[in-house]
């Protein structure tokens, strides 16, 4: 039946009446609007196929009622029950013989009392209870409470000014699971308001501060399990990030790291950052052994000693994750500048490096000297696959440095600066420094000093040269793998390749030769037996770095074991080749 | 493919893939295993999803158990939580014969879980699982302060780790001298 053939229907006896409250007719909805203006108070009743409003105006001239609604009074007289408000009549009488899916209520006006409207003694709970009120109109304290703790809803849409806003709270679980306000927000207690409302689906607040927006969401971070799915917070003048920075400092849940297995917290480490690695290890004395033994990785460190001593710093290329793929790594690298200076002031640099002092007054013990202390920790608690030191002036009392009393060992050494270096300065440096590659670019005045190295596998040198001493290097050094010298005589090339022919089988594979003038081939292959070159000119263009198509190219032999060298001598240089008959295929 | 069942296991086998009828060999139908934590939830995982953990692959490689039998004989993992061993279940699910991407989205995480999640992940040896876990462990103090990082992993200071050495000390001490004495005592 329609709906209204319906009504007509179930009012024309008590066996009609419950006929259609038998058959549960279902009703899509119905509202009950309280509007500004009490003439115009209506039901909105929702069907299948139509949309019908019905009157319900308190005043005695029906005819200007709500517009195009139907005449609740008239429908009320056709119902066969004694009232005294005709609304509450036809309100009963509807929720009786319909079966609406959806209820709202929507109040726009202050109702005096606002707890004795006749609705509640019919239905005190909706799907969704709205109060705007606008205008001067602002809602009294009383009737919020009433509303909010008499009536049930599993939506709030409040819009109104409250009066005597500055002093009431509302405390109590809201029931909600969709909860709106705006116009006032300052009744609304916030603290405890998601535990007091674990069925809270989304909300929305207008105007909340946003002291309050931090608190809600560090309840949400710190709370139980709830079911809350949306926060959304408007204000006209926008939100300042400290709501979310002051959030970002609790969120972090504790996890105590010393109840995990060893090998695990090895695991976490090696996954931190550099520096959060770094400031973990300042902890305590087992957090600094702990970092040790995880082995967190690291490319290099190179103590860097600039030619002006307040750029004295420490260069660090950290290495993340352990990728195989070479672009990975040079993506994942990161290079990491910290001040050693040894003064206050910091000169102009182009990279502003982190404060080692600061750096260092985070590590537990007592050192005279930060630097020393900080290096010390640094290479006990990462492992650096490289570990260099480059001198770039001449230091005073370069025999005390402090990097010299917690390590002499290095992978590199470098003294490369433009002020003379006098034999005893040399001498200081490389007997306290080893290492497995020298690069050494300085000037020497002094033509009769000569120092024998010893122990090495990479070589370069340029400026004064004349300090090398080349007699039986190879002998010394038969580990010597390459080796780059600049403005070496003829003479002394000739000499070396004599030393590799005729000595025994040592680990060198190229040597290169520089000089401004050139070299003359007579004299650097001067009584040595030659061959021409078996290497094709593909295969010396994929060795040599400077192969041109000038100059001699021949191949010598080594005694011993029969290997080859290819000798390039050209205007630019001598380089040399070694290689063995067995790897010429594969070059 | 998952189930959680109460109390005992009731899934049915898994049907065995129908072949296109191009297809030159018919698949072998996917054996299943069933695992549960201290909540005694049984959970149906395949045994694709569960090589992931290398403990339990190792346990079931043996096996040969038929799915009676497998249904029968639950893995139990007392020590894991229900809820944990959910979250383990679902992603071994997830990356059933798939190498995980170095950005998982669907990896858990539930930060105040992730003190048992680990353990349990280490406890069950699934490799991926593991570094992501331990990643999303060391993330919690990223850009932190020395101060910061204390606190949230709950480093004690020197003093309180001799304070706690001492303690244990004291402690195995008593232990000491109240096994002497009770030996002494069984001796009379």
């Amino acid at each position: 039946m329609d709906f209204m053939d319906a009504f007509y229907f179930s009012t024309l006896s008590k066996r009609s009446k419950q006929l259609v409250h038998n058959a549960k007719y279902s009703v899509m909805s119905i509202d009950f609007m309280f509007e500004k203006n009490s003439k115009n108070d209506h039901i909105d009743v929702a069907t299948d196929d139509k949309w019908l409003k019905i009157s319900l105006s308190d005043s005695n001239d029906h005819s200007e009622r709500y517009p195009n609604s139907i005449d609740g009074l008239k429908l009320a007289s056709l119902i066969n029950e004694p009232s005294d408000d005709y609304r509450k009549k036809l309100s009963t009488h509807l929720f009786f013989i319909c079966h609406f899916r959806d209820t709202k209520v929507c109040i726009m006006r202050n109702i005096e009392p606002l707890c004795d409207l006749f609705l509640w003694s019919i239905q005190k709970t909706f799907r969704c209870i709205f109060v705007t009120l606008t205008g001067s109109i602002s809602m009294k304290p009383e009737d919020l409470q009433f509303v909010l703790n008499s009536l049930e809803s599993r939506t709030y849409c409040l819009n109104f000014t409250l009066d005597d806003s500055s002093n009431y709270k509302y405390r109590e679980q809201l029931g909600c699971e969709h909860f709106e306000v705006s116009g006032s927000i300052q009744w609304l207690d916030t603290d405890d308001f998601l535990e007091r409302n674990p069925q809270m689906k989304y909300f929305t607040l207008d105007d909340l501060p946003g002291k309050q927006i931090n608190d809600l969401l560090k309840q949400w971070i710190n709370g139980q399990v709830n079911g809350l799915e949306s926060m959304d917070f408007f204000n006209s003048f926008g939100y300042p990030d400290e709501v979310l920075k002051m959030v970002e400092q609790q969120k972090t849940p504790k996890f105590g790291l010393l109840k995990c297995p060893f090998a695990l917290r090895e695991e976490v480490i090696r996954n931190m950052e550099f520096m959060d690695t770094f400031h973990f290890s300042t902890l305590s004395k087992r957090s600094k052994q702990m970092v040790h033994k995880a082995k967190y990785q690291t490319m290099f460190i190179a103590f860097r000693f600039e030619e002006d001593s307040r750029d004295d710093h420490i260069e660090m290329e950290i290495k993340h994750g352990e990728d195989d793929h070479i672009e990975m790594e040079i993506k994942h690298a990161e290079n990491l500048k910290i001040s050693l200076s040894d003064s206050n002031d910091s000169s102009e640099t182009d990279q502003k490096p982190l404060d080692g002092r600061k750096l260092a007054s985070l590590i537990d013990g007592t050192s005279g000297d930060y630097r020393k202390k900080l290096s010390a920790h640094l290479l006990f608690i990462f492992h650096f696959e490289v570990i260099s030191v480059q001198i770039g002036r001449k230091i005073e009392n370069v025999d005390d440095l402090f990097l010299w009393s917690i390590r002499k060992q290095f992978d590199s050494v470098g003294i490369m600066t433009q002020q003379e270096i006098t034999p005893e300065y040399l001498q200081l440096v490389l007997n306290t420094a080893k290492a497995k590659e020298y690069y050494l670019d300085f000037k020497m005045d002094d033509l009769n000093f000569k120092y024998q190295l010893k122990d090495c596998e990479s070589l370069d040198a340029s400026g004064s040269i004349q300090w090398l001493d080349m007699d039986g290097i190879l002998q010394r050094n038969p580990q010597m793998k390459h080796i780059h010298l600049e403005e070496l005589p003829g003479k002394h090339i000739n000499d070396l390749l004599k030393q590799w022919i005729n000595g025994q089988v040592t680990d060198l594979e190229n040597l290169e030769f520089f000089n401004r003038r050139g070299y003359r081939d007579h004299v650097i292959l001067d009584g040595i037996g030659t061959m021409k070159t078996k290497l094709k000119e593909d295969q010396a263009i994929r060795i040599f770095m400077y192969w041109t198509n000038d100059g001699r190219k021949v191949d010598i032999q080594r005694k011993i074991d029969g290997k080859f060298a290819t000798v390039h001598v050209n205007r630019l240089g001598c380089y040399v080749h070694m290689w063995h008959e067995s790897e010429l295929s594969k070059i | 493919m998952s189930s959680t069942e109460q109390g005992t296991s009731s899934a049915a086998p898994a049907e065995p893939t129908t072949a296109p009828e191009s297809a030159a060999a018919p698949e072998v139908p996917e054996s299943f295993y069933y695992v549960h934590g201290k909540d005694k939830v049984v959970h149906k995982v395949s045994a694709g999803a569960l090589q992931h953990s290398a403990l339990i692959h190792g346990m079931i490689s043996n096996l040969g158990y038929t799915e009676e039998q497998a249904k029968a004989n639950p893995f139990p993992f007392e020590n894991i939580d229900g809820d944990i061993l959910q979250m383990v279940v679902d992603w071994c699910n997830q990356h059933k014969g798939k190498p995980t991407p170095p950005e998982d989205t669907n990896l858990p995480k539930q930060k105040e879980k992730l003190f048992d999640l680990v353990l349990a992940v280490n406890y069950l040896e699934i490799k991926e699982l593991l570094t992501y876990c331990c990643k999303q462990v060391a993330m919690m103090v990223k850009g932190k302060s020395p101060e910061e990082i204390r606190e949230i992993w709950m480093i004690p200071t020197d003093a309180e780790d001799e304070a706690a050495e001492k303690e244990a000390k004291k402690r195995a001490g008593k232990e000491a001298a109240g096994e002497t004495a009770a030996a002494a005592g069984d001796a009379k």
